[in-house]
């Protein structure tokens, strides 16, 4: 049966034994199951984390918070699980609960349609069901995965959350809002900032033929002094220079991430603006619904028709999360064309391990200020 | 008179960071001999990021791509400073 198995920093206590049941109709037998393992929970640990975090307490690293992972069960249907709960305690002996959906563990999910594809028992592009038990793990721990040959020694340091104490009732106050108020931390996008992603993630469909193209946003975390609350603040679109993009992909080179480092690092040497880091993505789909293969121009739907080219593919998630690893605030902001080819845009956040469309702010202007009398202590600047 | 060449060292020691340079590990006597792929994907491993993208190692000193048809030791010097960057791509295709 599955197990959770240890990684570096906060592990999940092991007192379950959690597994996918990945089957190929939704009332089917079981074709395949795979065992979680902690990385399959890293997005949840994550949120779990930031609901911590958002409840005034920005100086608790991740590292420091003892984990547990609980089965939700379906009622009448144990082991069958609705859902998670993550619950993270810090060494004050602060406990915050975060229920997640089980798509957050989609990671294994998909390791199990890969054996399904493997084995001849999915298709290409079929559609495939999963779900998750949960069974109370009895006497001793389950062995740990087969750890790969020893290639060397490690030392690992994640350095502490860099973050601005601001309140966020004057931003909110000065704030054109976009989208739904939904209860997730709020983003806030400056109208410089918010020209150049424009300007980056459209530009690549300019050209003839039409790729992608986009942009890293840089900014700061910031934690409000009076509600506890947590916020980002975009201030910064830096481009993806020297990509190499076609019209569904846009590939960062070597010379990409050296432009984007030697900004960043400029910034944080910077003291009023220290706390820059990467809090976002902003690129462009620059095809019409569908890629294309349908034409919009002739289709009768088409003046009421609501299905646009804004949509965060996998790509774009695994993408997301590989550079914005424990930053559960981060973004993912898409730009694409309505079938009008009216030009529209959304903005997506982490939750339940998937891009969701959310809400967020422009603003102006930001004001930084150096984080003395709160923000990243002197004595944790990475 | 005996005859030699220098000999290629058997390890190598070095230091990684992601692309958002919050995360690093120092690397101590790495074998030498490992595709620079392989070591990438224990690094990401020792940092917690994500296993489902492919891995890359940039050499900071020349921002090159190391090639994963040369084994690690014999593209970067001892000392080096690397960035592990994502191979995966933003995108719809």
């Amino acid at each position: 049966m599955g197990k959770v198995t240890g990684v570096e920093g906060a592990v999940a206590v092991a007192e379950y034994d959690f597994t996918v049941i990945a089957k190929v109709e939704a009332d089917g037998p079981e074709a395949t199951r795979e065992a979680l393992t902690q990385a399959d929970l890293a997005a949840a640990r994550e949120e779990a984390w930031l609901a911590h975090l958002r409840r005034g307490r920005p100086n608790v690293p991740l590292d420091e918070l003892a984990v547990r992972v609980l089965p939700q069960y379906k009622p009448g249907a144990e082991p069958l699980c609705s859902g998670l709960v993550v619950e993270v305690t810090d060494g004050d002996g602060n406990t915050t609960r975060h229920e997640v959906t089980i798509e957050v563990v989609s990671s294994a999910a998909g390791r199990a349609s890969q054996r399904m594809l493997a084995e001849g028992a999915l298709k290409p592009d079929q559609v495939y069901y999963y779900e998750v038990i949960a069974e109370p793990r009895l006497g001793a721990a389950a062995p740990e995965d087969e750890e790969a040959p020893a290639i060397g020694t490690f030392t690992v340091r994640h350095a502490p959350l860099r973050y601005l104490s601001r309140p966020l009732r004057p931003l909110i106050e000065k704030a054109q809002a976009f989208g739904v108020e939904d209860g997730w931390p709020p983003v806030f996008i400056t109208s410089e900032a918010l020209e150049q992603a424009i300007l980056f993630s459209r530009r690549g469909g300019a050209l003839n033929p039409p790729v992608e193209s986009g942009a890293i946003m840089l900014g700061t975390v910031i934690s409000c002094p009076e509600t506890g609350e947590l916020g980002v603040v975009a201030t910064e679109a830096v481009e993806f220079k020297y990509a190499e993009a076609t019209n569904y992909a846009l590939f960062c080179t070597g010379e990409t991430w050296a432009h984007v480092q030697a900004v960043r690092q400029a910034r944080q040497a910077d003291p009023k603006t220290q706390t820059t880091q990467i809090v976002g993505t902003a690129h462009g789909h620059p095809f019409p619904p569908h890629y294309g293969q349908s034409d919009c121009r002739t289709c009768d739907k088409r003046p009421t028709c609501t299905l646009t080219s804004v949509f965060p593919s996998t790509d774009d998630l695994d993408f997301s999360r590989s550079i914005l690893p424990r930053a559960p605030w981060g973004f993912a902001h898409i730009f694409g064309v309505d079938a009008r080819e009216a030009e529209v845009n959304a903005l997506f956040g982490f939750r339940n391990g998937k891009l969701m469309e959310r809400n967020w702010y422009v603003i102006p202007d930001f004001e930084w200020t150096e984080p003395a009398g709160g923000g990243c202590p002197a004595d944790k600047k990475p | 008179m005996a005859q030699n060449t220098p000999q290629s060292p058997k390890t190598i020691s070095f230091t990684a960071t992601d692309v958002t340079g919050t995360h690093s590990v120092d690397a101590r006597d790495m074998q030498a001999s490992v595709a620079p792929s392989a070591a990438a994907r224990t690094l990401a491993s020792k940092m917690a990021l994500p296993p489902n993208v492919p891995w890359v190692l940039r050499d900071d000193a020349n921002c090159r791509v190391l090639n994963d048809d040369k084994p690690l030791g014999e593209q970067i010097t001892p000392g080096a400073n690397v960035t592990l960057a994502p191979a995966a791509h933003l995108g719809a295709g």
